[in-house]
């Protein structure tokens, strides 16, 4: 697989990781807050994407996507306990300005739990498990931070817990993040899968998630910024979205608008 | 027990019973979860064929995305002031656009990530198929949506303490795994298997050989849908109705404690029921001859 | 909080766990092969049936959240089996006359509860199908097992939550939204452990695969015992 890969997993990680943090800093940001933080949120998933990409090459028996709602079950738990572990420990009062630093590093480590468990006690032979399981829970954990932020207009753990978690949307984050992050490498599965398409898709679905993430914004951040989500949301889907649809059309062995298939030998 | 919940988890069990229906006919266009393993696969023992290829995840992950879309998006139109029905059909027309989104990039995806066996990417299959797609996706969120709306409604017996979002997307998990379960193994077993006698499973030996034609043509996707209509879908819904309604149903109507004695009489009988069924089978079927 | 409550705490979920990640194991999948009728159990994924028996016995054991935990857990517990039991008998119900086959075991050559001979009605080729009693009686108890421990995690995170300062200036709602996903999480973790344990599909207590499963009890206990750590650091009590 390695040499199939025209982006290097470090660089994807860092530019998920950097990415990331950077789009939950700057989300007190009036206006242009959300708008950042999605895009930073979209950098997480698009590292997720690779590792899932990774991972799942070595096929886990259960299917892609057993490990992408698994690691955003860690991420859920991790991140929300990062968020308000200075609240629930006002020893660590000095620490909310690290709060998302905190929950990426609380989900990484339930996630480095989770994968020794599977390789020591359950035997699962994937040599890079421990790893990108840490990678795909970190993904997810930064993916739901970014959003949520978006959407609670900064990441303080009261506004997440009143605008997120309350009504519900942590739920649809939950599982929209889960799709967008395992969906593009279960889709583009197959002997001639390549790296630089599936992350086109995962662009898209990430874009995807960022416009449903503006029109949930409407509920507290704001009818100007909840619009700039949505407009940058969909202008991205339309450009990654083309990008990939132009990918397949020249990997395809031959697309057709009519017609039967063309004969092959048995 | 009041008449009006009653009522009321009647009409749940009236949507989730349309909106089961909807979606196992929906997969089965599609060609979602297990049975599109053999799409998967056909081109590669050489049978290439106009089906849609859609690996968006497995039904219960991809429901609860849809799901809780429409979910999200109908709790915060309600909160905005619109009345109900037009807030859920509001959020599930976001999620049926969501829907078909997925749908093209799985089909794109799959198709393209085994070109070597020379499948050629149909895309009137595509267009064709996705406006039945979108719209029974439609028909499966509104019912789910609308059903947990009503789990919510501040009634005697009812007044569920989640928020909308979060039934949406736990129903729809739900839903995807009994679509999956149920209505899909008459996708997978018979209609991909259709030219094979009837009366047996799917030996190991012909799988990938699924029917690629029609009575005219290509076989399609829509036909799986005609095909499915018949039998794998109305129980799909009759499946899921018959959950919902019955998990209140025991609570509203014997009280707390005592509905969960009744529950477990109804487990019982579901399982004698299951064994009445075997028996029947056997007698009537017969062992398979040497 | 005292510390006899975060005792409490950690021992419902790791218990909540433990009995999601065994009840995993109970439950007849048999994958891809099943939908089409090429191995016996229910034609889909392991940890998705699970879920979908698990998140039906969350939704009603929220619905008698307030309630003694015994009772959540067996509200719990009723609504999941009541799913799976449905859904098993549905699906027999195509296999029988929509597929036209008889539930048939390729793990158990005797059905060891109805005492019913199994190799003469399996199709020639393949490895069983349908759901027999054997299997549909193992599903239920998975699904027993299931339900209540995602009660009892539920109502272990919700009371905590109910009773935790971190939520005394927020919404009134947002401790059940809270232990709601929580919950999913912790089930998710569990059920996907437990099927890395099975290794895709089971056929329920009587298939060999079973035996597997001390291993995927003590990683489902592990595992939850990690996360019952985060949840204290969440909702704080030391």
């Amino acid at each position: 697989m390695a040499e199939s890969n025209l982006l290097n997993q470090n660089n994807l990680l860092i530019l998920g990781i950097v990415g990331g943090l950077i789009g939950i800093y700057l989300s007190g940001l009036s206006t242009i807050g959300g708008l950042i933080s999605c895009l930073g949120g979209i950098c997480a998933i698009v590292w997720g994407a690779d590792a899932i990409r990774r991972v799942a090459s070595y096929g886990l028996g259960t299917g892609v996507p057993s490990i992408g709602y698994m690691s955003l079950g860690i991420a859920t738990v991790g991140s929300i306990a990062g968020l308000t572990a200075v609240l629930a420990f006002p020893a660590l009062g000095g620490l909310a300005i690290a709060a998302p630093i905190l929950g990426l590093i609380f989900t990484m480590i339930i996630g480095a739990c989770m994968g020794l468990v599977a390789v020591k006690i359950i035997g699962m032979k994937i040599p890079i498990m421990v790893r990108c399981t840490v990678e795909i829970a970190g993904a997810a954990s930064l993916s739901i931070l970014a959003f949520s932020s978006a959407v609670a207009g900064g990441f303080a753990a009261a506004d997440i817990l009143n605008y997120v978690v309350a009504p519900g949307f942590i739920a649809l984050f939950y599982i929209m993040n889960c799709m967008a992050i395992q969906h593009p490498y279960n889709a583009c599965l197959g002997p001639n899968e390549e790296q630089t398409r599936t992350l086109k898709c995962a662009a898209s679905t990430a874009f995807l998630a960022m416009t449903i993430t503006g029109i949930i914004a409407l509920s507290h951040a704001g009818v100007v910024p909840a619009i700039l989500i949505l407009i940058v949301g969909l202008c991205g889907w339309y450009v990654s979205f083309k990008a990939f649809l132009k990918a397949s059309y020249e990997a395809a062995a031959s697309v057709k608008w009519t017609g039967l298939w063309p004969k092959v030998e048995e | 027990m009041d008449p009006v919940t009653l009522g009321v988890v009647a009409l749940m069990g009236a949507a989730a019973t349309i909106a089961g229906a909807a979606e196992d006919l929906e997969s089965d266009i599609g060609s979602q979860s297990n049975p599109n393993s053999q799409v998967q696969l056909a081109p590669q023992m050489g049978h290439l064929h106009r089906m849609i290829n859609k690996a968006a995840s497995g039904e219960p992950v991809s429901y609860g995305v849809w799901c809780g879309t429409a979910g999200a998006i109908a709790a915060l139109a309600i909160s905005a002031g619109i009345i109900p029905v037009v807030a859920i059909a509001m959020g599930s027309t976001v999620a049926a656009f969501v829907h078909a989104i997925y749908t093209v990039t799985s089909h794109l995806g799959r198709i393209v990530g085994q070109s070597q066996f020379e499948q050629p990417l149909f895309m009137d299959v595509l267009t064709q198929s996705l406006g039945p797609i979108a719209a029974h996706g439609f028909i499966a969120s509104f019912g789910i949506v609308g059903m947990s709306y009503l789990m919510t409604l501040p009634l005697d017996g009812l007044g569920h303490p989640f928020p909308l979002p979060l039934l949406a997307m736990l129903w729809g998990i739900t839903i995807g795994a009994i679509g999956s379960s149920t209505g899909d193994v008459h996708y997978g077993s018979e209609s991909e298997y259709q030219k094979f006698e009837y009366g047996g499973g799917t030996p190991v030996a012909i799988q990938g050989d699924i029917v690629t034609k029609a009575p005219t043509g290509a076989k399609n996707s829509i036909d799986v849908g005609n095909f499915c209509a018949k039998y794998g879908g109305p129980l799909t819904g009759f499946c899921f109705g018959l959950i919902v309604f019955v998990s209140f149903w025991i609570t509203l109507v014997f009280g707390t404690v005592p509905g969960q004695i009744v529950g477990i009489v109804i487990i019982v009988l579901l399982i004698l029921g299951n064994m009445y069924l075997e028996k029947f089978a056997r007698t009537k079927f017969g062992p398979y001859e040497e | 909080m005292e510390l006899i409550s975060l005792i409490i705490l950690v021992i419902f979920i790791v218990a909540g766990g433990v009995c999601i990640g065994g009840g995993v194991h109970f439950i007849p999948v048999g994958g891809a092969p099943a939908a089409m009728s090429t191995a016996t159990g229910v034609g889909t994924g392991t940890a998705m049936l699970a879920a979908g028996a698990g998140l039906t016995g969350l939704i009603t054991a929220a619905s008698m959240t307030g309630q003694a935990w015994y009772l959540v857990a067996l509200a719990g517990a009723v609504g999941a089996m009541l799913m799976m039991g449905i859904t098993m008998l549905i699906a027999n119900f195509v296999y029988i006359f929509g597929v036209g086959i008889v539930p048939a075991s390729s793990k158990a050559s005797i059905d060891p509860i109805t005492k019913l001979d199994q190799d003469p009605y399996k199709t020639p080729g393949t490895e069983g199908h349908g759901v027999p009693t054997v299997c549909f009686v193992s599903g239920i108890i998975g699904a027993l097992l299931g339900g209540a421990g995602g009660g009892l995690v539920y109502y272990a995170v919700d009371s905590f939550a109910s009773a935790s300062t971190v939520l005394s200036g927020v919404d009134a709602t947002a401790a059940a939204g809270l232990a709601a996903i929580v919950s999913v999480g912790i089930f998710f973790i569990n059920s996907v452990a437990a099927s890395y344990n099975i290794g895709g599909t089971i056929e329920g207590f009587h298939d060999p695969k079973f035996k597997r499963i001390p291993k995927g009890i003590l990683a489902s206990a592990i595992m939850s015992l990690v996360a019952a750590i985060f949840v204290i650091l969440m909702l704080g009590g030391i």
